[in-house]
């Protein structure tokens, strides 16, 4: 007979929240692998004859998350540490920090309605306009967890606390890398 | 350390009993009736299909004049679109999949690993009533101006999209199967989390019944794949809303230029585990019933849970076969005729483990091993003719006709179907406290499996001399003329298997409330779900069990008191 060893066994929210984060990354794995399907058919990117968009905005929504993941886990240091203060400030800062990609998000679609990529015109357009819009869907999701967190000085030491804190940062830092890879490969190269 | 199950108290009103329960057997429940509802749509649509085909131009006797006035009761070319796109995807997303895996695994799940409840019975409840939504939606997609969605279960771009298919049915049907995606993975999660954290203690995996196998292995698939599929209709849904040119290319698109094959290759990465999805349950299910009813320990048990398992591993990387006419190149299609074929091989193994079950045991012909034996029949059929679409040579004559068709029926609609049969017959007693009839149970299974063999053999025979699928008057072409009486047959075959539900629906509701009072372990067997009264209490067991041995401990020389089986918690004899 086979002896279950409950000492190591992760809990079950742990084990339930890795699910779902394999179900997330087989989200967006699709969205990048029909991406790469559509630009290795082109023999010009963008095609079309579009221009590729300003870096300005995408510039701005890459330090804004870059910096919003920095001040979360310098968050959950200080929930650690029980400093109550610094880990209020950090928190607030993290969730403007969210609020600030998704407005230099809405100002990169309403630079690209300008500049006449409009949602339908054309298959370069549509990738731009279709990929964020998932991900800021997310990131409102993320932002929403956050709201999640804002109890944390009543929690000190639970473990369930805890575990929210780990899944709404490993999510968080989820989106953070994914728009670091759409950065890379929709508007930087 | 161990951790507490999310605790709910008895529920004492008529709704937080049988609407919002949180109570994992409750949910088993509304799912099989759920998926019961949509069997009764799904047949009826089969039968409107299979008489435009037999009798092309008559109108459907006693329904028809109603569901048609305009045509005086004869289906007309587009609805039969409307009703074979519907029927698929309402028989595999709206049936099987609610039966299978949201009934029978949320009610055999915690009962066969000796749990009291799911790991996060919130999460279950909200998994069903989100379900209940897509199914609102799918069945409002009938109502809207267009009809429903019409191109094909596969929504094929350019057939889906606005292009190919205006108005807002398909649009509801892409978000009807996105929030059903929504729905199964959150069944997934709580699945794949009760196996691994709440097994009763001493129970290794290799000690669970293999329909929890079957179970676990169907639910990892649905949350690695099912975002896919998501993805594929949420980019189809900005397509047809928002104006995007995902999926559309050449004329099709105002300007710039999608591929239509996208969506294929989206599909099908999710679409070839599905079918795994669907036939993994059975699978669990029938391994465990031939040896329940042969009355000896399952045959090479490990082997079987390994090779499932590698199946479910080789089911990833197989979804090319799909596309065998899409231009691939040779070399890809050779890749992948290749990958198919290995499946072979763990299914050989199954296969056999299932006759090495069944080698010299003293079976018991009870209703569910007489539905289980039907499926290592139609499964072996349905397996066998699949080698002939892995095939890139043959493929290329055989695709999209009626031979494909009838394959996939027998492995998915057969298959499945006998085997949902099986385990409703073999855990009615446990859901509802009564048996139900053997000599009924029988009548349905012998009209069920000639009228299903009729159907499907006729389609693979039909499919083979050309005819292909989808069409809605084929005998417009010459050549296939002569194929009607092989279609009537068809028909009749369908006819046949659809009045030989009759019988079960009977049997299942007289049962319901005049059965025979079920006692404790009606099928004298050993897993945990028997140990219990039937219908088990509320919170299942008063005291976890301890597991001291395997699910198939049968016909052991040392076991006492006339007894041939043993439970899973007393100490291996």
């Amino acid at each position: 007979m086979q002896k279950i060893s409950t000492q190591d066994m992760k809990h079950p929210k742990e084990i339930a929240f890795t699910i779902l984060m394999v179900s997330w990354v087989m989200l967006f794995a699709s969205l990048f692998l029909s991406y790469a399907l559509l630009r290795f058919k082109e023999t010009n990117w963008p095609p079309m004859g579009f221009e590729s968009v300003s870096l300005l905005w995408p510039w701005v929504s890459t330090i804004s998350i870059l910096l919003s993941s920095y001040f979360l886990h310098a968050f959950s240091k200080f929930y650690d540490l029980k400093n109550i203060k610094k880990a209020n400030k950090n928190l607030v800062i993290t969730f403007l920090l969210g609020l600030v990609f998704l407005v230099s998000q809405k100002m990169l679609w309403s630079h690209m309605n300008e500049v006449g990529l409009v949602v339908s015109s054309g298959i370069f357009s549509s990738i731009l306009h279709g990929f964020t819009w998932v991900h800021a869907a997310h990131i409102v999701m993320g932002l929403i967890g956050l709201c999640f967190l804002r109890k944390f000085y009543n929690n000190f030491g639970d473990e369930s606390f805890q575990l929210r804190i780990k899944h709404v940062s490993h999510f968080w830092h989820f989106l953070d890398i994914v728009w670091i890879l759409m950065f890379l490969t929709m508007f930087l190269f | 350390m161990t951790y507490a199950h999310g605790k709910h108290a008895a529920p004492t009103t008529f709704l937080s009993k049988y609407v919002f329960s949180y109570d994992h057997k409750v949910i088993g429940k509304q799912f099989l009736w759920y998926g019961i509802f949509f069997l009764g749509i799904g047949g009826m649509m089969a039968l409107l299909i299979r008489w435009t085909l037999a009798f092309p131009g008559e109108a459907f006797p006693v329904l028809g004049p109603l569901l048609f006035p305009y045509t005086d009761g004869v289906v007309p070319p587009d609805t039969y679109s409307m009703l074979f796109t519907l029927h698929g995807t309402i028989m595999i997303f709206f049936a099987i999949t609610p039966i299978l895996i949201g009934a029978f695994g949320n009610y055999c799940i915690p009962l066969m690993i000796g749990a009291r409840d799911m790991a996060f019975p919130l999460f279950n409840m909200l998994s069903f009533h989100i379900a209940v939504i897509s199914g609102v939606l799918l069945l409002a997609s009938l109502f809207t101006p267009m009809g429903g969605a019409a191109g094909g279960w596969t929504s094929y771009p350019t057939l889906s999209t606005l292009v190919g298919s205006p108005g807002s049915g398909q649009t509801l049907w892409c978000l009807s199967i996105f929030v059903l995606g929504v729905s199964s993975t959150m069944g997934a999660v709580n699945y794949i989390t009760t196996v691994i954290c709440f097994r009763a203690p001493g129970m290794g995996y290799f000690d669970m019944p293999l329909t929890i196998w079957g179970l676990w292995l169907t639910a990892i698939l649905n949350a690695i794949f099912l975002p896919v599929l998501g993805a594929g209709v949420m980019l189809l849904t900005f397509d047809r809303v928002f104006g995007t040119t995902f999926f559309l290319a050449g004329a099709a698109a105002t300007s710039g230029s999608g591929d239509p094959i996208l969506f294929q290759h989206v599909f099908w990465i999710f679409g070839h585990p599905e079918v795994y999805i669907l036939i993994l349950p059975a699978w669990g299910m029938v391994s465990d019933f031939l040896s329940f009813f042969a009355r000896k320990p399952a045959f090479g048990a490990k082997a079987t849970a390994l090779s499932m398992t590698t199946i479910t591993i080789l089911s990833t990387l197989v979804y090319g076969h799909h596309m065998f006419t899409t231009q691939m190149s040779p070399l890809l299609t050779q890749t992948f005729m290749t990958l198919t074929m290995t499946i072979s091989i763990p299914s050989a193994i199954l296969f056999a483990n299932w006759l090495g079950t069944l080698y010299k045991g003293s079976i018991r012909f009870d209703s569910p091993m007489l539905f289980s034996l039907g499926v290592v029949f139609v499964f072996g059929l349905g397996g066998l003719t699949g080698l002939y679409l892995g095939t890139v040579s043959t493929d290329l004559y055989l695709h999209d006709t009626y031979f494909v068709v009838g394959h996939f029926h027998y492995t998915m609609a057969a298959s499945v179907l006998l085997g949902g049969f099986a385990g409703t017959y073999f855990w009615f007693p446990k859901m509802f406290g009564r048996m139900m009839d053997e000599k009924l149970a029988k009548i349905h299974f012998w009209i069920t499996m000639i009228g299903l063999n009729g159907v499907f053999m006729g389609m693979m025979v039909v499919g083979f001399a050309g005819m292909h699928r989808r069409l809605y008057n084929p005998f417009v072409y010459e050549f296939l003329e002569k194929l009607i009486p092989i279609n009537k047959f068809i028909t009749y075959s369908a006819l046949l298997m659809g009045v030989g539900q009759l019988p079960f629906v009977w049997n299942f509701v007289y049962s319901l409330y005049k059965g025979k009072k079920a006692p404790q372990n009606p099928w004298e067997v050993g897993t945990l779900e028997w140990t219990i009264p039937s219908p088990p209490i509320h919170y299942n067991f008063e005291e976890i069990p301890t597991v001291k041995c395997g699910p198939h401990e049968f016909g052991n020389p040392n076991l006492k008191d006339g007894r041939d089986f043993q439970y899973q918690t007393e100490e291996l004899v």
